[in-house]
């Protein structure tokens, strides 16, 4: 069952808990039957995926806002950063607690498309027609998302510093 | 190549979204910068932290039952005349729920209804259709008679079966005659009743066993004619008519009653 596996996965990093997530995609699929008529061929799962992507902003926007996320700044990323090479290391080390949390930082428009470039690995044109935005659009979303997720992963919490130290 | 041109073409570069001048450029580049190598490395590392498995939620297995569930229970239903005999069923799915439940992978079980459901309309339609010309034609028997015994044997070397005949007259449906008919890709013996004005076609076939063979009786009115079909016994029995739903009820109680099989 590829393609409601891929919904899922994409409403489950999109929610943020499983029973939202559930939700969501059976919302999606209840859509997709009564909205078949519009459904025009091609690729059956990248048009699924578009409804539950909407579905799930549809319901954000009728719950009112979520909670505001990290206020996604980039000078905190410039290059004095890059050029160190331990940072590499810290990256290499990140460990799954650490990538989820970096992920949920990111606003949900910028969390799906590394979602699905990295995760589903769908083509840029995919990606495109999914969230119906301009490819121009999805390479810049995910250029700036990329380079957040380079410098949350490298410069954890403090929390978190102090464990990866210990580590080291 | 400048080091801020690649970085801008760092992200098609890493995704294979680039043109092939544009990716020799960059490695040209990238041999020759190494500022621009630890960016590209930092870059992979972050690429490189998401083949961790557990990073994809996978599907929870009460969910896949949960939405077909949901979806069958949305489809649009045909009323039952017979819901207090037998169980409702479904009388064909739409094209539309057949197909998304293709696209979402749904159960094979599904899958497998679907295509049953989608037999079963284009034999309701392939009844109908032979119901409506054997009324425009006047073509309804190649024998006439109200004889079981007259009728009966005629079926014989013309079908590979021999199928039940009865006079329902004492009943108040005469029995009126019998006829060869071709349908579902095979001969058919179609037996002909009577009751006051309205014909009754009763279509009568070997069953294949695709589909539900429990005798469960499935309804369905189109075009006009209400259309009710079982199968039991390895027999598919179909009865067409335009007569109101009390008195075809009646009819096929005797019918039911007559092939057996309850």
């Amino acid at each position: 069952m590829p393609h409601l596996a891929a919904a899922y996965n994409l409403a489950r990093w999109l929610a943020n808990n499983d029973q939202d997530a559930e939700d969501i995609v059976q919302e999606a699929t209840l859509r997709a039957f009564k909205f078949f008529g519009s459904f025009k061929g091609g690729d059956g799962n990248i048009w699924f995926l578009t409804i539950v992507r909407n579905t799930f902003y549809t319901q954000v926007s009728q719950k009112g806002h979520q909670k505001q996320t990290t206020i996604f700044d980039e000078e905190l990323h410039a290059d004095s950063s890059e050029a160190l090479n331990p940072e590499t290391i810290l990256i290499r080390q990140a460990d799954i607690r650490h990538i989820k949390e970096a992920l949920m930082e990111l606003p949900p428009e910028y969390r799906e498309v590394i979602i699905l470039r990295e995760i589903e690995e769908f083509s840029y044109r995919e990606i495109a027609e999914i969230l119906g935005i301009p490819i121009g659009t999805v390479m810049s979303r995910l250029g700036r998302a990329r380079k957040r997720l380079q410098y949350r992963l490298s410069n954890p919490a403090p929390e978190l510093r102090k464990s990866l130290s210990d580590d080291l | 190549m400048t080091c801020n041109e690649m970085q801008k073409l760092l992200d098609p570069y890493i995704d294979d979204e680039l043109d092939l001048v544009n990716t020799l450029e960059i490695e040209q580049h990238l041999q020759d910068c190494g500022a621009c190598q630890v960016r590209y490395q930092n870059y992979l590392a972050v690429r490189k932290t998401f083949k961790e498995k557990s990073l994809y939620y996978e599907l929870p297995p009460a969910l896949q039952k949960r939405i077909h569930t949901g979806l069958v229970k949305s489809l649009p239903r045909r009323t039952s005349f017979f819901s207090r005999l037998a169980e409702e069923r479904w009388f064909g799915l739409s094209a539309a729920l057949a197909a998304i439940l293709i696209l979402l992978g749904i159960g094979a079980e599904v899958i497998l209804l679907t295509v049953g459901s989608n037999e079963t309309e284009r034999i309701t339609q392939e009844v109908l259709d032979s119901h409506i010309r054997s009324l425009m034609l006047n073509h309804l028997e190649d024998v006439v008679s109200t004889d079981q015994h007259t009728v009966k044997p005629w079926f014989n070397g013309k079908l590979d079966f021999s199928p039940v005949v009865e006079d329902f007259t004492s009943q108040g449906y005469p029995l009126t005659g019998g006829r060869l008919d071709y349908l579902d890709k095979q001969p058919v013996a179609v037996l002909v009743y009577q009751r006051g004005k309205h014909v009754i076609n009763v279509f009568n076939w070997r069953s294949d066993s695709t589909g539900n063979s429990n005798g469960d009786v499935q309804t369905a009115t189109q075009q006009g004619y209400h259309i009710i079909h079982w199968t039991t016994g390895g027999f598919n029995y179909w009865v067409v008519s335009d007569l109101g739903e009390p008195d075809l009820e009646s009819f096929v109680q005797l019918l039911k009653t007559a092939v057996g099989g309850g």
